[in-house]
């Protein structure tokens, strides 16, 4: 257990778009997320258990950087609330999707898991509850020619408030790949770290986005690549309806000396209302020369060509709308290389926008 | 680097200085007293004094930024600065009347001899306060007015209190704050109904005595239907020592009317360059921001344009060479606040030997702006390893019905572009500034003509030992 933090000012880039004051969870007791390992065959390759507090290094710098001297608020947070941190621990090819459920009850939940790989596995984390607030820690490392997909579909309760953070490391020619579906939860705050440590490393990240009510969803995402010949692609797809907000921060860091980088962001959004508002702020910070790093926002209504041409073809207004919105986050799923992946993705994207028509 | 650049610009061409001509020299330091002192010198307006005194106050008690090159921003001694030196008794109508020094100095700028050939209007600042100031007499015939602001403010004093202030608050930020308190020369311009100013008219501003603070003002308004393309340009001497220059620019280009506002910003490296540019457009109205900076240790600047009225544009293009020492931290901001407003924002930089360059961006639409569209386009080159190129852009999107596009990339000379001109009998060394030359085209096509052979050949220098 460390000491609280006080509150970061909303000057600080982080925190200017979605204040800590916001997010930051009553002082009621915690209740840890129940994680269920399901659906898995060959379940000798991947083993959930209680893990130590030592496995989740909240990297803020470096690796060498661990939980005492964490200076980020909302780490150093959920380390004070949970004491049971989770791992997952997966040795060798794992055939099929490794289905992790996590469920959020109670006034304030608290989940911390860290995912070891080394091999080769798709993991789909599927979160949901009714906490009133809800506070996910994810770490993983991915080894030295491994590859890691993880699917997390984020369904919680539309009352909920969510703060979620992810430290992940990528090894010497290894590949992590995480596509989030964010539909779920009131408010949300995520700050998304990733690391490539090692030459060959890859990274690929798929972010969809769907806003409705007064839905409030904040998304910052960081990849730095610490070593050369590394390579990473942002995807991040935004639609929002009704009066809600999205802002979506990137920021690609290329360390000196990582040369051979290969980097690219893209962020779009898709505004469905009058009242909807979203926000893109793709950063840059390149200190190699012989990097190639491009990053692209764009931001527009729903085109009216593709609306006239579902049209013609029997669709009405509404359902030609819906059909527009589910393809295009659908496709920030699609740099993911593992289909199982996508798969995950894509059919509860499909059941959540089926259950919003309806309501 | 060719000879011939070599010979018409010889290193930082610029960094010459002559003895210091002073008929008026504040200590150094600023304080309350300063700001009344400078104000009474100048006999102006109560208002006037009571705005610069509150905007002391705001100066002192706001913060330095807590963004940006904070460890350059936080070195800047304040106390170090002279706030004010006057070094000709008056702003004089013929180059013979200016000071003898002081009319060298310009010489050898070219400023004379530039007026002569094309352009419709000169400012010359020396230090605190412009020495020269002439304009043709068939714009003044049709009542163009184009003065150094602080006989704008003798002259036409209702016209700038209506303006003056109003697009660039002195509680905008601390430098603004800082500019408002103490600021001396700069333009002031009145284009009057209809009037099209076809020729360019520049200001000119030197920088001279050590520790030198520059804070001119300028103020720019283009009445309805009417046109302008003002000019900037400056130097410095090179000094061991720091000297800061921050002013301030509003422009106000009303229904129908265009400004196009073009610097060339080349500091010498030891100035501290924290300028706040904004523009208003109205209805129908362009404003125009051509954005170079070449010199300067600490540049920052984002030239914005408020779109106020339905169908108003915004073009803002930049180009930054951040080399060795220097930091360029530049960029735009436009604010679609009305329906039908559109904004094109290019920037381009360069970073070499160490060198920083970074883009900081913001494109906002309000929510009552329907149908606004903007591309913003930011490109950075890097030519070695020790540099660093930095982008952050801001989208805020409020309104459906806005389409908007932001792409940006970072990326060395590519290989085979080297290799086509070297096959083609160039040098690496030539073959690398043509490629410099070309990247910074889209902005040196929208320069007069004398203006972009001039940066062509600093970029030249500039280039110089990029190689090997």
């Amino acid at each position: 257990m460390t000491t609280a933090m006080e509150d970061p000012s909303s000057a600080v880039h982080l925190w200017r778009s979605t204040p800590w004051a916001w997010m930051k969870p009553d002082d009621a007791e915690s209740t840890a997320i129940r994680m269920v390992l399901h659906d898995i065959e060959g379940a000798a390759t991947a083993v959930l258990s209680e893990g130590s507090p030592d496995l989740f290094p909240v990297i803020v710098d470096g690796p060498e950087t661990t939980l005492p001297d964490v200076d980020d608020v909302v780490r150093h947070t959920l380390a004070n609330l949970d004491a049971r941190p989770m791992r997952l621990d997966i040795d060798g090819t794992h055939e099929g999707v490794i289905n992790l459920d996590l469920r959020a009850a109670g006034h304030v939940a608290v989940g911390r898991l860290h995912i070891a790989c080394k091999g080769q596995a798709v993991v789909h984390l599927h979160v949901s509850g009714d906490a009133g607030w809800c506070g996910l820690h994810l770490t993983g490392q991915v080894a030295n020619g491994s590859m890691l997909s993880v699917a997390v579909t984020d369904e919680l309760h539309l009352e909920s408030c969510v703060v979620r953070c992810d430290d992940w490391r990528v090894g010497r020619d290894a590949t992590f790949e995480t596509g989030t579906l964010s539909v779920g939860g009131f408010r949300r705050k995520s700050d998304l770290r990733h690391h490539l440590d090692a030459t060959g490393g890859n990274v690929r990240i798929g972010l969809g986005v769907h806003g409705q009510g007064s839905r409030h969803d904040d998304h910052h995402v960081e990849i730095h690549h610490h070593a050369g010949h590394t390579n990473s692609s942002l995807v991040a797809n935004v639609a929002c309806g009704g009066r809600s907000r999205s802002v979506g921060t990137g920021r690609l860091v290329i360390d000196a000396g990582a040369d051979g980088t290969d980097a690219g962001q893209v962020f779009r959004n898709l505004l469905l209302s009058q009242g909807a508002r979203a926000d893109a702020i793709p950063e840059l910070e390149v200190l190699a020369d012989d990097v190639s790093a491009a990053h692209g926002a764009a931001s527009a209504s729903i085109d009216d060509d593709q609306l006239h041409y579902l049209m013609s073809r029997g669709l009405d207004h509404d359902e030609a709308s819906d059909m527009i919105v589910e393809g295009f986050l659908a496709d920030a799923f699609r740099p993911l290389s593992a289909a199982d992946a996508r798969r995950a993705l894509r059919d509860r994207l499909t059941v959540h926008l089926d259950c919003a028509r309806i309501t | 680097m060719s000879k011939e650049a070599r010979d018409a610009v010889g290193e930082y061409r610029y960094g010459f200085h002559d003895p210091e001509v002073a008929t008026i020299r504040f200590d150094k330091g600023l304080s309350e007293q300063v700001v009344r002192d400078i104000s009474a010198l100048k006999d102006e307006p109560e208002w006037m004094t009571d705005l610069r005194v509150k905007a002391y106050h705001h100066f002192v008690d706001r913060p330095m930024p807590d963004w940006g090159n904070e460890a350059l921003l936080n070195s800047i001694d304040f106390d170090a600065v002279t706030y004010f030196l006057r070094s000709s008794e008056g702003t004089e109508g013929n180059w013979d009347d200016v000071p003898e020094d002081i009319k060298r100095t310009f010489d050898r700028l070219g400023i004379p001899d530039a007026e002569q050939k094309w352009l419709g209007g000169v400012t010359a600042q020396y230090e605190s306060e412009a020495v020269y100031h002439s304009i043709r007499e068939d714009l003044e015939e049709q009542g163009v007015l184009f003065l150094d602001m602080d006989s704008g403010l003798r002259t036409h004093p209702e016209l700038v209190k209506r303006f003056f202030n109003t697009v660039v608050p002195y509680t905008d930020n601390k430098f603004s704050a800082l500019n408002t308190a103490v600021w001396s020369g700069g333009s002031f311009i009145y284009v009057p109904k209809g009037v099209h100013v076809e020729m360019p008219v520049q200001a000119y501003f030197r920088i001279n005595a050590k520790n030198m603070g520059q804070f001119e003002r300028t103020l720019i308004i283009a009445d309805e239907g009417s046109s302008i393309h003002y000019v900037e340009g400056c130097t410095a001497p090179t000094y061991s020592t720091d000297s800061l220059h921050s002013a301030v620019v509003e422009l106000v280009a009303m229904e129908g009317a265009k400004i196009r506002y073009s610097t060339i910003q080349n500091w010498s490296s030891n100035v501290y360059n924290l300028v706040t540019k904004r523009g208003v457009a109205h209805a129908n109205a362009t404003v125009e921001w051509v954005d170079g900076n070449i010199g300067s240790k600490l540049t920052m600047k984002y030239p914005a344009v408020l779109l106020k009225g339905e169908g108003a544009h915004a073009e803002i293009i930049s180009v930054a060479y951040a080399g060795e020492g220097q930091h360029q931290d530049a960029g735009s901001k436009v604010h679609h606040l009305a329906p039908n407003t559109t904004s094109n924002i290019l920037s381009k930089s360069i970073s070499k030997n160490g060198g920083r360059s970074t883009y900081r961006g913001m494109l906002q639409v309000r929510p009552k702006a329907e149908g606004c569209r903007s591309k913003v386009v930011c490109d950075a080159l890097m030519l070695d390893a020790d540099s660093r190129s930095d982008t952050y852009p801001t989208m805020e999107v409020g309104n459906a019905s806005a389409d908007l596009e932001h792409e940006a990339s970072v990326s060395k000379i590519a290989g085979d572009q080297l290799f086509y001109l070297m096959s083609r009998g160039h040098s690496e060394a030539e073959a690398m500034g043509l490629i410099v030359n070309g990247f910074f085209e889209p902005f040196t096509r929208e320069l007069p003509m004398e203006y972009a052979s001039e940066l062509n050949k600093l970029l030249e220098i500039e280039m110089e030992g990029a190689i090997g």
